[in-house]
Formats: C-alpha cells, sequence, structure tokens
C-alpha cells in the first residue's frame, strides 16, 4: 500500500474544470481487477473464501510481480501501451487499493496535461483489465503462472478518473460535484431541521476499515461459528458502529452539532466506502484536507481498528434528492418528470453528429421578447384536439400548427387543408415589406410580434448552413412551422422526423429558455451527443443528423451543461420544415399577413360585416379570454386589490380633474367603476356617480366601508385614509351606500341620454376584439346626454423609461401575484389556524358553499388546492403567491382617437397621455 | 339601490322597447337618513324621469316606515320651496331596496337585488 504513507490531498477533475497546473499528472483507475470468479471454482470448494483471499493477496500484496507488470506495461513496453492507444507512459503506478472491485490503482504523468490525454483514451477505447495484463510477463511468479491468462481478469472498462492535488478548482463551495448523489440511509437520531440540511456537505470515505483486519477477524470467528460472513455481524450494530465513527471524527465538527453518518443500501459493503454529513462546507473541506491518504485508528468495541489509507471526496446532493426527500416529508409523492441527474453535455464532447449546426445568438433579445409575448400571449392560437403518437390523448405539450398540420396519429403531413378543425391550420405568416435586420428589430422594439415571427420565417428560408462542411446551403421552400412549448420537465421522445413527410434540414429556434438535446445514432444507439441549445439560438439538422440519429429532449427538470446544472424554464420551440407532397416535392407554401392567425377557414380575416356599425351578437358575448382572464381574475383578487390599491386611493390626476370640471349637481356613469376608487372624487364636487362593473367581488369592496374612515370608538377621521378617499361629513350617506349595479360594458344598464358625464377608467384594454372595444365607446356615448362629456383612460403600449412595466406586444397577459390570504376560495384554509379570528360568516352563497373541505382535501399540497379552485392560475411555490394572469389590450398612440372616428355622435375634444396611459375626453354631440 | 339610482336603470334584455321604469319588487327595504344636499338634490332634479320617480315610491311605499313627508304628483315648475325639496332629497337618497327584484316591463325579466347591488348582467340568449 504505497499510497498509505502519500500525503498529497487528491480530488477528482471532472471533464469540464480547467486543466490542473501542478506539476504531475495523477489518473485514478477504479475497476474489478481481480481474477475472474470462474478462475476460484476450479479450486477446491472446501476453503473457497480463504482461497480466494489468498489469491487475492498473492497477486497484489505478497508479490509485487503484477504491480510490477502493470508499471513495466504501461511505463516501459512502448509497444504495449501503444497497442491500447495509451500516448503516454507512466511515471509511476500504485495500487492503492487491491480490492475489488474496488482496486484502485494510480497512475502517475509527467503533467496534467498528459493525464488528461490518457485519460481520454481511456475512456475512448474501453479499456479493460484484461487488456492491460494481455501483454505482461510475470516474471519469477512461479507459482500462479499456470493458473494465469490475461482472461481471467475481468473484461469491463475500466474507470479512469483524472485527479489532482489541488483541492478545488475554485474555493467556492458551489463547484462540488462528483458524478453519483449518494444513495443512502440516514442513520442519525436527532432530527436537524431543514436549514441545517441545506447547509450540510457530503464528504465520500472509503479505506475506513483495513480490509486485513476484518478479514483476520473473519478468519478466527470462522473457527467459532463456522458458517455467516462476519463481516456481516461486525456491521450487526450499524448503529453502534457509526457513532464510533462520529466519535472519530468529532473533532472536525466546528458546530457542535454533530456529523452525520449514513449507511450504505449494501451494508456488506460499508466496509468500503461510507458518507458522512458535515455540517458546513469549511467543515468539509477541513476532513477532506486532513485526512486525504492518511490512516487513523478508532475504536469499536473495545477494539482499536485501523484503516487504510482513507480515501476521501466531496458529494453533493442532487436537486432531485433533496426536493423529493422534502415532498417525501410532507407526505406527497414526488413529482413526475424528475430524473436522474442529467449527463453533462462536455461527457459527449468528441462525438460529431454530421449535419449538425448550432447557430448561437441566432435572435436578438428584442426579438426574443416580442415573439415569446406573442406565443404565450392571449392571441397565441394553439391548436384544438391534437393526437399524440402513441393515440392515447391529447400531445401533453402545447402545440400549434401553421402552413399545414403535422398528425401525431399517422405521423405525417396532413397535405389536404380542408377539413375543418383539424387540418385547416392557420397559414404561415409572411411580410408585407423587405426583410432587413434593421426592419425587423424596429419590429420587434414596437411590439410587432407576428411581423417579427412572418420576418425570422423568411431570414430562415435564406439563412445560409454550413452544417456537413458543406457551405451556403440554404432551405428556401420552410413551409411548415411548428410552435412547441415545453414547460420545464416535459421532453419530447426519441424520434426521426418522417422521412416522407418532411424534407432535409430541420431548424429549431428556442425560446426563453435553453435545453440539452441528445441525440442517438440511429444504427448504434448506444452512440450519443448532448447539445445544448441556448435561448435564441437555431440549430439544423440535416443530413446524417436529420436522418441517420434520432433526437430528443429528456423529461426532466435541470439540463447540465459544461458542469453547471441548469434549471430548465419555458421553452417555447419554432420549428421550420418542409411538407413535401406524397412524390417529394415540397407542399405549396400556404401564407398569410392576416394577424393574428386563426384556426378555421375564416383565417384569412373579415370578408362579411366590413360595415362597422352591425356588431353582430357573437361579438357581444363574453369571449373565453375575457371570461376567464379578466372576469374570473378580478372575482378572485377583489379584496386583494381593493386593499392595495383601491384604498391607497391613488387617482389619474386627469380624470380627477375632469370630474372636478363638472358642474355641481351632475350624475356621472363610472363604467367599469371596479372598487369605486374615483366615487370620492365625484362625491367631493358635488356630483352623483353611478358604478357598474361586471365583478361582483369587487363592486361588494366599495360598501362595507364605514368602520374603516373613523378613528375606532371615536368619530376623529383617520388617518390613515389617504386624501382622495376622505368624503366630507355630510356626503357618508354616499360613501356608506354607493349606487353600484353589476352589469356588462356591452349593455350598460342606463337610460339613453341620462347621465351628464361618463368615465371609463382602465375598463377599454380588458376587452380582446377591436368590435368590443367600438361598443363599448357606443355605449358610452348612448348613455349621456348631448353635450355631456366621456372621459376614457386605457393603458399605453408605450410606457415612460422609468416604468416598471414595459410591454413586449400589444395583446399580453399581464401576472397579478394574488397571496392566499387574500383568496376567497381558500377561505378554510385561513382559517384552520386561527379559528378565533374575527372571520365573519361567509355572505354571498358562492363563499358558503367551499366551506369545509374533507379529510382528504386537508392533506391535499397548497398548490394542489389553489389550481383546483382556480384553474387559470399558477400557484408560485418558492414565493407562495397565486399568479393570475390578466388579458390587456395595450393601445398605441392614436389608437383610441382611430376608434373613436368611427363613432357617430361623438366628437374627440382633448387626447393625451398620463402615467403610462392613453387618455381621451369625447363630447356627445348626437 | 336609492330610488335616484332606480331612475337611471333599464333593461337591456332583447326584444325590449324602452326597458323602463323597472318595475321593484321589493322584499327589504330600510330607511337611513343623511344630511340634506340641497345644492345636489337641485342639480338631480331636472334630469329625473319624474314619473318614474312616483311609480318607484309607490312600489317601496308598503315597506317604508315611517312613512314619508309627501312629495308632489308632478314635478313643481321653477323654483321649489325647502320643505319639498327636503321631501324629495329624502325619498330620492335616503330610501335603500336591499332585497329584491327589478322587473324588466317588456319581457318580465327580473333582475335580482342583493344586498344592495342589482344585478343587471344579461344571459347568453338575451344579447
Amino acid at each position: 500500500m504505497s499510497g498509505a504513507s502519500q500525503k498529497q490531498k487528491f480530488r477528482s477533475v471532472l471533464p469540464h474544470e480547467p486543466l490542473p497546473t501542478e506539476e504531475n499528472g495523477f489518473l485514478h483507475l477504479q475497476g474489478g481487477f481481480e481474477p475472474k470468479k470462474q478462475q476460484d471454482k476450479k479450486k477446491s470448494k472446501d476453503d473457497g473464501a480463504d482461497e480466494k483471499q489468498n489469491i487475492k493477496d498473492y497477486y497484489w500484496k505478497e508479490t509485487t510481480s503484477l504491480e510490477q507488470a502493470l508499471v513495466n506495461s504501461l511505463s516501459t513496453q512502448e509497444q504495449h501501451y501503444k497497442s491500447l492507444h495509451i500516448p503516454f507512459p507512466a511515471q509511476a503506478v500504485q495500487v492503492l487499493d487491491p480490492s475489488p472491485p474496488f482496486t484502485k490503482i494510480r497512475l502517475q504523468y509527467q503533467s496534467p496535461e498528459q493525464a488528461h490525454q490518457v485519460m481520454i483514451a481511456w475512456r475512448k477505447y474501453k479499456i479493460t483489465p484484461s487488456q492491460l495484463f494481455s501483454n505482461i510477463s510475470l516474471g519469477d511468479c512461479d507459482d500462479i503462472e499456470n493458473n494465469w491468462s490475461s482472461s481471467a481478469f475481468g473484461s469491463h472498462a475500466t474507470q479512469a478518473t483524472m485527479i489532482t492535488q489541488i483541492p478545488m478548482p475554485q474555493s467556492s463551495a458551489s463547484a462540488w460535484t462528483r458524478s453519483n448523489p449518494p444513495k443512502f440511509r440516514r442513520l442519525l437520531h436527532e432530527h436537524n431541521d431543514a436549514k441545517e440540511r441545506s447547509e450540510t456537505r457530503y464528504v465520500y470515505i472509503t479505506g475506513l476499515v483495513d480490509p486485513n483486519v476484518i478479514d483476520a477477524d473473519n478468519d478466527e470467528s470462522n473457527e467459532k461459528d463456522g458458517n455467516g460472513s462476519e463481516e456481516e455481524s461486525f456491521w450487526k450494530q450499524p448503529h453502534a458502529v457509526l457513532e464510533a465513527i462520529r466519535q472519530k471524527f468529532k473533532g472536525y465538527d466546528s458546530s457542535g452539532d454533530g456529523i452525520e453518518t449514513f449507511l450504505n443500501k449494501k451494508q456488506n459493503q460499508l466496509i468500503r466506502s461510507l458518507h458522512i454529513g458535515m455540517r458546513s462546507a469549511s467543515d468539509a473541506q477541513k476532513i477532506v484536507q486532513a485526512l486525504q491518504g492518511q490512516t487513523v485508528v478508532w475504536e469499536y468495541n473495545g477494539q482499536r481498528l485501523q484503516s487504510d489509507a482513507l480515501f476521501l471526496d466531496y458529494v453533493s446532493v442532487t436537486q432531485r434528492s433533496v426536493k423529493k426527500s422534502k415532498a417525501r416529508a410532507d407526505g406527497v409523492e414526488p413529482e413526475r418528470g424528475e430524473a436522474s441527474r442529467p449527463d453533462c453535455t462536455s461527457t459527449t464532447a468528441s462525438i460529431e453528429v454530421p449535419g449538425l449546426q448550432v447557430i448561437e445568438n441566432y435572435l436578438t433579445q428584442a426579438q426574443e421578447e416580442v415573439l415569446m409575448a406573442i406565443l404565450t400571449g392571449p392571441q397565441a392560437p394553439w391548436a384544438p384536439n391534437q393526437q399524440n403518437m402513441s393515440q392515447t390523448g391529447d400531445v401533453k405539450r402545447k402545440v400549434q400548427h401553421y402552413g399545414y398540420v403535422f398528425d401525431y396519429k399517422t405521423a405525417d403531413v396532413l397535405r389536404d387543408r380542408t377539413e375543418p378543425g383539424h387540418s385547416d391550420c392557420p397559414p404561415m405568416p409572411t411580410m408585407d415589406g423587405e426583410l432587413t435586420e434593421n426592419g425587423l428589430e424596429e419590429d420587434a422594439k414596437t411590439g410587432k410580434g407576428w411581423e417579427v415571427l412572418a420576418g425570422v420565417v423568411e431570414k430562415t428560408r435564406r439563412c445560409q448552413f454550413n452544417a456537413n462542411k458543406s457551405t451556403g446551403t440554404t432551405y428556401p421552400n420552410l413551409n411548415q412551422l411548428t410552435i412547441n412549448y415545453y414547460k420545464p420537465g416535459e421532453g419530447i421522445g426519441s424520434h426521426v422526423d418522417t422521412p416522407p413527410a418532411f424534407g432535409d434540414g430541420l431548424i429549431s429556434i428556442s425560446l426563453n429558455g435553453g435545453i440539452v438535446m441528445e441525440f442517438r445514432k440511429v444504427d448504434s444507439p448506444s452512440t450519443k451527443k448532448l447539445v445544448y441549445l441556448p435561448p435564441r439560438s437555431a440549430v439544423l439538422m440535416s443530413g446524417p443528423a436529420r436522418y441517420e440519429w434520432e433526437h430528443m429532449i429528456v423529461t426532466r427538470r435541470t439540463d447540465c451543461h459544461n458542469g453547471q446544472v441548469l434549471p430548465r424554464k419555458l421553452r417555447v420551440s419554432l420549428t421550420l420544415r418542409t411538407a413535401l407532397t406524397l412524390e417529394g416535392a415540397p407542399l405549396p407554401l400556404v401564407e398569410s399577413n392576416k394577424f393574428p392567425p386563426v384556426w378555421g377557414s375564416q383565417s384569412g380575416g373579415d370578408d362579411q360585416g366590413d360595415n362597422s356599425n352591425a356588431i353582430t351578437t357573437a361579438a357581444l358575448a363574453t369571449p373565453a379570454t375575457e371570461r376567464d382572464h379578466v372576469h374570473a381574475v378580478y372575482d378572485a383578487i377583489a379584496t386583494q386589490w381593493h386593499h392595495t390599491r383601491g384604498k391607497r386611493g391613488v387617482l389619474w390626476p386627469g380624470a380627477t380633474q375632469f370630474l372636478q370640471r363638472l358642474p355641481r349637481g351632475s350624475v356621472v356613469a363610472d363604467v367599469g367603476c371596479g372598487d369605486g376608487k374615483y366615487f370620492p372624487a365625484v362625491w367631493e364636487a358635488g356630483s352623483y356617480v353611478i358604478g357598474t362593473d361586471i365583478s361582483r367581488p369587487l363592486l361588494e369592496t366599495a360598501f362595507g366601508v364605514a368602520g374603516e374612515h373613523t378613528k375606532p370608538n371615536t368619530s376623529e377621521p383617520n388617518p390613515n385614509i389617504p386624501e382622495t378617499r376622505q368624503v366630507n361629513e355630510h356626503r357618508e350617506g354616499l360613501r356608506d351606500r354607493p349606487a353600484v349595479a353589476v352589469a356588462d360594458c356591452m349593455h350598460v344598464p342606463l337610460r339613453t341620454s341620462s347621465v351628464d358625464a361618463a368615465i371609463c377608467i382602465a375598463v377599454m384594454h380588458h376587452l380582446s376584439t377591436p368590435e368590443r372595444r367600438v361598443r363599448c365607446i357606443e355605449e358610452l356615448v348612448r348613455i349621456v346626454q348631448p353635450g355631456g362629456t366621456i372621459n376614457i383612460q386605457a393603458w399605453a403600449m408605450e410606457q415612460e423609461q422609468n416604468s416598471r412595466r414595459r410591454f413586449a406586444a400589444p395583446d399580453v397577459f399581464v401576472p397579478f401575484n394574488a397571496q392566499p390570504k387574500y383568496l376567497e376560495k381558500v377561505e378554510w384554509n385561513k382559517n384552520k389556524n386561527n379559528t378565533t379570528s374575527d372571520s365573519q360568516p361567509p355572505e354571498s352563497g358562492k363563499k358558503a358553499s367551499e366551506e369545509k373541505p374533507d379529510a382528504m382535501e386537508e392533506q391535499k399540497s397548497v398548490a394542489e388546492l389553489y389550481s383546483e379552485q382556480y384553474t387559470k392560475a399558477d400557484y408560485d411555490e418558492r414565493k407562495g403567491l397565486v399568479v393570475f394572469q390578466r388579458y390587456c389590450h395595450m393601445y398605441r398612440k392614436g389608437e383610441l382617437e382611430q376608434i373613436i372616428e368611427g363613432i357617430g355622435g361623438a366628437t374627440l375634444v382633448e387626447s393625451g397621455y398620463e402615467s403610462g396611459n392613453h387618455f381621451v375626453i369625447i363630447e356627445v354631440t348626437k | 339601490m336609492r330610488l335616484l339610482t332606480h331612475n337611471y336603470l333599464i333593461s337591456n334584455v332583447k326584444g325590449t322597447k324602452e326597458g323602463y321604469p323597472l318595475q321593484i319588487e321589493a322584499e327589504e327595504v330600510v330607511i337611513e337618513d343623511s344630511p340634506f344636499d340641497q345644492e345636489l338634490v337641485t342639480g338631480i332634479l331636472p334630469k329625473l324621469n319624474y314619473e318614474a320617480v312616483i311609480g318607484a315610491l309607490h312600489q317601496v311605499a308598503d315597506k317604508v316606515e315611517p312613512k314619508p313627508a309627501d312629495i308632489p304628483e308632478k314635478l313643481p315648475e321653477g323654483e321649489i320651496d325647502t320643505a319639498t325639496l327636503e321631501a324629495l332629497y329624502h325619498v330620492l337618497f335616503n330610501i335603500h331596496v336591499i332585497e329584491g327584484h327589478l322587473v324588466c316591463p317588456d319581457t318580465g325579466r327580473k333582475f335580482p337585488i342583493k344586498q344592495g347591488i342589482p344585478n343587471m348582467i344579461l344571459h347568453e340568449d338575451e344579447i
């Protein structure tokens, strides 16, 4: 055991790490350097164990011949190591641990670069012990020569790890990674809380027990009981053994909380390796540095045990195991789609896939942003009822096609575009003008997402690709676009795109999130290549990459690229392909410059009904977008909305001035009044206001504020009420019972020409079609008497420089982060922990119906509970917030004015921009 | 819902001619006195459909306790004396329909009033 005396501090180098700078390089071989078992069986069966032991000793210990033979073959016998493709000789060979299958052999090379080259060769040619021993002379080893042959040794490839004397590539503890997470059972009685656990650093130790010591023990006890492995009996009380180990290393624990020790699943291998958990990174570092290569003596059961030369290495626990153990502790089954630790792209760096080309930064950030906005926004035309390849139902991820539908059932293109709802997908977006990079960028920055998409398609048709040594290849016939929406964790099975359906040249553009794509050679599936596709990149699969390699995205939540574990984000991919006729020619291009693209034969635009006055009944019915992403959202968040916004009483000064300019004694309609934030301004201007809104919960918040305005038990005004919400004492009656009605702004329930003025603040931007925007203003004009005025404000596409809001496209979802404590539908959840609170009994029937959960529901995770109650919302587990998506249409400068031009009986008086909003004031002239 | 508010509300159900005035079927009515605001009531009165005020008052009369001071059957022309204005203010501002229905005169469609808030939302087949 020459290694025992060494004091070097070794650590393995991962493929992505920089090469170390120290003088020598070391390779660490691990594997089954032992004669095959069959060899043993030829021996007498009576004393098999002893015999085996003897042989092992004989090979590695009692004679140094084998070690010497290795030295010779790897360092001096040039012919031999060259024949194994090993480029450099080893300077020294040391057998650190002869015990198979943990045999460890350390090879020293002249420089780390040499060691690195050699390691690559070991891995590439999968060198096995039998190859190593195939051509060596055992010299004087007569005794075993007869039994010995190279084939007696294992033929499994030997694992080569490059090791360095530098303990860490950089000091940061985050750089600790080893290839395998420990699979272990904890053996610590005291529970440490999650925080402690998150700071725990794991260390892997081998050699704690000198096998000879145990073996000696073995022989003795064999005489006593005659059967059973004594190794096992030694570990019969694992807790006691582990406690002894904890005692031994106590000195390295600076926290005083104790060291964690972990029992390997295979108990009888505990002797070989053990994981311990140190309470901090510095403790772990200390113990590794101090004990590397050392021997220690420890006591168990009155025995003094001598260790072998210790080998210590850092271990990182994967995200998955932490997450899973956390999930289990919560009584929840671990999330699906959690895969084992991902392979790093660097492990396949040497593999080449001909015909594959990745172009980084194919799109600019602005282009990516605007594309994400339209493709994840309210106008994204997700395809109905896609079938997946296994014909069991919908494709799990969201998919949409343009040009031609790819049918997952038949794995073919639907060449006939006429079948309603099935093959009549939207046409390819096409450009109006000329394609220029500047024009594309300008469109991106001004939110013209569909124009950008059309531009990107055209740009890709013209792009000159250089894959597979052929230069300047273009794919001018791209006529099919598939948009895939991969949530983190979602993937796609291994496949070659149907050859007769699509021509050569598949181009896939990644948006928002990067991903590692796995390629496997069809005729040699073990040949695999991992390719990282960063966001904004384009990847081309052509020639062999397209026809001879399958590609897939593994279903998991993280990828590993150049040693960094990258959590996956939402990824939207644009895949451009050339759909072919049955004869193999490109199908005709189906394209349109009408945006947004829609499913169904009406895609082409509004041919019927050019008369803008004729608003169809269909336009008046609430579209699903508004129902799910406006009405349902405000109903759910009403309490919080009022609490965090309305109560602050922040009014647009322009709207307040408009109200103040009205003659006293006016009647004002506030269409879409919400929680009645502008009511006090109307009352203080000496007028009366009737508010309408579609959200009853929001209207309810306008009530029940009586107590809020005075200090408790006094009549003094509450100083916390903002000035804009305070009303003169004699108007308190108005405040306590404001005039409101639940109504849709498509049908305002007020008499024609009845009110003196109307305001419509922050309402129009929630209307999802041009017809509805027209209708809303027509209703306002209808109810206001001639000579009266209307003030409309709506969100602007153009936001100020310092605004925290920025909109990538005119039609977007704007998230609203709801705090669960405000959400009515999980009322019981609040009260569970707080039964004595002043929670009033639920008033409306809606709340009462969700009262008590049954026992099953009690066990549901919070996230599940919310997602059941609020189907269109997401639960942000990290922040503990329910995230609602509000549909918004951002008005461009001049857009409101343009609508008003088309409306009779109204004249534009004033228009402008205020705090991120466009506003118009209209006079009714009918 | 004040009687003042009621004076402005209409039914928009498909097939209505005017949808006005809505008939009140009151189940619960409360009277809440509030300070008389002469300026406000004077400004509003000329814009009201006075007939509808009288009609509404009749419809809720049996639920109004104590009985309000009489108001004129027709809106007086010219300047109105303070006592009449106070009586009108009381009727328009202090009588609240809390529970009940508003009934469309053309179609008979009933719009519920709950907790003082009328629900004028139309069903999909009414638009």
